[in-house]
């Protein structure tokens, strides 16, 4: 895990790059990589790459990048992690090729030299990757299926610059800082930006599961090697599903592949019990659990550290217990929305216990992100089947929409309770698609000029097309629902919103946050049960790791309503106060003050 | 090999900047593909190279639109692809192209694709490639359209081997007078209605640009509505007789102009790229222009040339006068016509070679 940057002057008429630059913005991503720091330049002097490194596999300088072969065919940076670097190294060896060192980096090479393209397929892990192919004289830029990790980039017709984050980019002055409506109405209506965009019009994140390749003509989306939807629909798995509990515990062992100490992420739920319970039959690595606490618990932030530290003692599992005050929280409070790399509605809770981690000495920390979304544990999972199928007539009726945004809010202000996005009940388009965005949703797109103005939120909602990416996001996904909302919920609120926030929260503190949950094959696996057999759920889960399931799902949040509610909040929350009233619901108000301090 | 229907405002016989840069676009295709083009307007006949033809300018408006569906739908297994020479002509592509599935191509010179024409149905045209000018231009465009910014590719101008440092012409020296003093040299339309090129602000300029450098004379090439009011301003600032507008300039002089000149300023506000820019540094002159639009790329951010923010009027003094005092332009040949048509076939190839039944 590291931070990764580069510059291509691709165009004939472009100047070559100023080394300077490429610093730059590299050093805007010193936070994500303190252990070192590396550069190359092609011998044209149109292409720099450049990184700083955590250093987790291989702590020697073997692992350091940029990582070239020795004829420097194919030269590359890398930020992330292979979990099946050892048996393509072996692989690789008996076809001849030998190693300076045991990196992942210089595997993903080796392996690339040999495959070209195909090799993306073959990756077990999360990735985002920048090469230059000096043999077809073209740059590459390449994400994980599932988008883990974060990439961006900067094409103004003449110049790509790419970074893992969007403030580095931004803050190194090489790309426009014009905003982009669409990212700021999507972060509205959904509580994160959705990509591909950003906040800023000439700001892309590069498209998971594609290739997007760069050459003298331009940038350009050469590959597609996998989507969500694929893993749940096209991928026959040749040796049939294998059992759960197999698939799981392969996840989390590929998961520890590290030479440094693993930390993992507990809470009393059971995606992160499963993980710990099976991570401690693995003796490969040495391993600590970590609870986030707070010193003032709630009705929506239990204190769920007694429980997990229970849970830890019984598996056998070193636990520590980190107790956050809302002092800690008001001191870090501006530390943390500068962080903040999009705005987003969450990412506390991660940074908090990342940065706890840390403090411990920990790099490397497992998560159990992304299993609601593998094993339906949402809510979602039944409500948007069922509002799709309630909403489709009344939906149908011309102009009822209309009259139930009338009508509705005089009916909540009789009922003196309902959210607003009751008004938009009959507006959304059909489907699940409709329903999802009511579920998800934060704002409606009628509230939008209030928070935006209105020609910003017209051309935002415009350019966004929001119902449109879900309809997207459906196809070639078959009829069952189970399978529809879990793509909906792996590409839109897994990979803005979670995965996001679980990257930058935890770079932050130069912490790698891994995602067992979130894995090719794993996914691969449950499609195949789901396709054949009874849909595997978190109770499965439970079982699969020999858990009983005792407690209803939790989450893993903070008490953020009251901490923005004290006296002590930021100016943004006061504001966002007056903007909207105290009624409206916490995270709104939170939504607009994070929005606020983005766009200072 | 199936051929390019191109539909443009003008271009042989032409005699505007629009007309030579699609005539550049068509020579370098031609190699590749041959081009039938149907032009808006035609001024007067001109010979096309080989593997370009032009077919004659319908009358009126309505009729070019007739002859270019007749043409596109009789041919549409006889075309590759249809080119786009101006933004104003992209509903009727967008029609071919939803008629016919012909795919098209939308070249942006400037300034016309920096706002949303009323007349363009829709923000999204179905373009498979819209090349743009410079960075600014394409950045411009997808501020308000659809297109998706990976299909928004760049084709700066180039310009003419005929272009090239030489002596000072005698003649043209003696008609315009120019013995004996430093030339500031700016070449454009003067247009009342585009007053963006910032002869105005060089002409307020020129008092202080005299006190340092005496012999300074400020020479405006170019026809056009607006040369009164820069009469009346070079008068109000005393200048008349260090100000001389010497009207439009035959086409095959241009460059003995260039040569006879030291300076070419043209601090503009409104350049789509700013052709001009490289057929003056390609003569020999040293060139300044803006930074905040397309000259930036002409000017290849600094490096072919000094760049100034328009409005400052002390940063365009000292450009002025530190441009008057060096010798040697900067080279342009990066622009030059070798790597413009390898550019524009390689985006062929990307782009349309499935077409064509040709190799880019």
């Amino acid at each position: 895990m590291c931070g990764i940057a580069s510059i291509y002057n691709y165009h004939y008429a472009a100047p070559q790059i100023r080394r300077e630059d490429l610093r730059v913005l590299r050093e805007h991503l010193r936070h994500r990589g303190p252990d070192g720091e590396g550069e190359w330049y092609s011998d044209c002097g149109r292409v720099g790459l450049g990184h700083r490194r955590l250093s987790i596999i291989d702590l020697t300088d073997q692992g350091a990048q940029p990582c070239a072969d020795e004829l420097s065919r194919v030269v590359l940076v890398f930020n992330g992690e292979i979990y099946n670097h050892p048996e393509l190294r072996r692989e690789l060896e008996l076809k001849g090729h030998r190693f300076r060192g045991r990196s992942d980096t210089e595997v993903l090479l080796r392996l690339y030299l040999e495959e070209g393209d195909r090799c993306w397929t073959r990756l077990r892990g999360m990735f985002a990757v920048v090469l230059w192919d000096a043999r077809e004289r073209c740059l590459k830029l390449v994400r994980d299926v599932h988008g883990i990790k974060p990439l961006y980039y900067a094409d103004d017709g003449w110049r790509l610059c790419a970074a893992s984050q969007v403030k580095a980019l931004v803050g190194s002055r090489l790309v426009s800082h014009e905003k982009e409506p669409a990212g700021a109405a999507g972060y509205f209506l959904m509580g994160s930006v959705p990509e591909p965009f950003t906040l800023f019009r000439e700001v892309r994140a590069v498209e998971p599961g594609q290739v997007l390749t760069v050459d003298e003509r331009g940038a350009r989306y050469s590959r597609r090697f996998g989507s969500v939807q694929g893993l749940w629909t096209d991928r026959p798995l040749e040796s049939g599903a294998a059992p759960l509990a197999q698939a799981v515990r392969d996840s989390v062992r590929y998961h520890l592949v590290s030479d440094v100490p693993v930390m993992i992420y507990l809470s009393a739920g059971v995606d992160s019990r499963a993980i710990a319970a099976l991570a401690v039959q693995e003796k490969s690595v040495s391993l600590s659990g970590l609870t986030l606490a707070f010193d003032e618990p709630g009705p929506e932030a239990p204190d769920e550290s007694g429980a997990a530290a229970a849970f830890a003692e019984r598996i056998g599992l070193a636990h520590r217990t980190h107790r956050l005050s809302g002092a800690d929280f008001f001191a870090s409070q501006s530390a943390f929305l500068d962080a903040m790399d999009q705005p987003t509605l969450d990412g506390a809770n991660i940074y908090h216990i990342s940065r706890a981690a840390r403090l411990a000495g920990y790099k490397v920390a497992l998560s159990g992100v992304g299993g609601d979304e593998l094993f339906a544990g949402y809510p979602s999972f039944r409500d948007v089947p069922l509002w799709a199928k309630l909403l489709w007539l009344p939906s149908s009726i011309p102009g009822a929409g209309d009259v139930w945004r009338r009508v509705s809010p005089w009916v909540r202000r009789w009922l003196g309770r309902g959210s607003a996005k009751v008004d938009g009940l009959l507006s959304q388009p059909r489907g699940l698609t409709g329903a999802y965005l009511l579920k998800r949703g934060l704002f409606m797109p009628w509230e939008l000029p209030d928070l935006l103005g209105k020609e910003m939120a017209v051309e935002g909602l415009r350019r966004l097309r929001l119902p449109e990416r879900l309809s997207e996001a459906l196809r070639r996904t078959g009829r069952s629902d189970r399978v529809r909302v879990a793509c909906l919920e792996m590409c839109f609120y897994l990979r803005h919103q979670l995965l996001r926030d679980a990257d930058w929260a935890g770079m932050a503190h130069g912490v790698e946050v891994r995602t067992p949950l979130v894995d090719t094959v794993l996914t691969a696996q449950v499609a195949a049960l789901n396709a054949s057999g009874p849909a595997p759920a978190k109770a499965d889960l439970a079982s699969a790791a020999g858990l009983s399931v005792d407690r209803p799902k939790s989450g893993f949040t903070l008490p953020v309503r009251r901490w923005i509610e004290s006296d002590r909040a930021l100016p943004e929350c006061k504001e966002a106060d007056r903007k909207l009233g105290r009624t409206q619901h916490w995270s709104r108000r939170w939504a607009y003050a994070v929005y606020r301090r983005s766009a200072r | 090999m199936r051929a390019l229907l191109a539909l443009v405002t003008d271009c042989y016989g032409g005699n505007g900047g629009l007309a030579q840069a699609n005539r550049d676009v068509f020579e370098a295709l031609a190699a590749i593909v041959p081009v039938d083009v149907l032009p808006r307007l035609a001024e007067g006949v001109s010979a096309t190279p080989a593997g370009v033809s032009q077919r004659k300018a319908p009358r009126s408006r309505s009729a070019y639109v007739a002859s270019a569906f007749a043409r596109a739908w009789a041919g549409r297994d006889r075309y590759a692809a249809v080119f786009c020479g101006h933004l104003h002509l992209a509903p009727l592509a967008e029609a071919i192209h939803r008629s016919t599935g012909l795919p098209y191509w939308l070249h942006l010179h400037g300034i016309e694709a920096w706002r949303p024409p009323s007349a363009f149905l829709g923000t999204a045209p179905s373009a498979r490639l819209v090349t743009a000018v410079s960075r600014y231009t394409r950045r411009r465009f997808l501020s308000w359209s659809e297109v998706d910014p990976g299909r928004c590719r760049l084709l700066p101008d180039t310009y003419d081997a005929r272009f090239a440092p030489g002596p000072r012409s005698r003649q043209l020296v003696e008609r315009y007078g120019l013995a004996g003093h430093r030339v500031i040299l700016t070449v454009g339309r003067l247009s009342s209605s585009e007053r963006y090129k910032g002869h105005d602000r060089l002409i307020v300029l020129m008092p202080r640009i005299l006190e340092k450098v005496p012999e300074a004379l400020y020479v405006i090439a170019g026809g056009g509505d607006d040369r009164p009011y820069l009469a009346s301003v070079a008068e109000r600032c005393g200048v008349s007789s260090k100000v001389r507008f010497i009207g439009r300039v035959p086409d095959e002089d241009l460059p003995d102009l260039y040569r006879s000149s030291d300076l070419y300023v043209m601090p503009s506000t409104g350049e789509g790229f700013g052709i001009v820019f490289l057929e003056a540094a390609a003569c020999g002159l040293p060139v300044i222009g803006g930074r905040l639009d397309g000259s930036a790329d002409a000017l290849r951010d600094g490096l072919a040339g000094t760049l100034v923010d328009p409005g400052n009027m002390d940063e365009l003094l000292k450009a002025v006068v530190g441009g008057l005092q060096e010798r040697g332009a900067k080279d342009v040949s990066v622009f030059a016509k070798p790597a413009f048509a390898g550019h524009a076939r390689a985006l062929w190839g990307e782009f349309f070679a499935d077409r064509s039944g040709s190799a880019s």
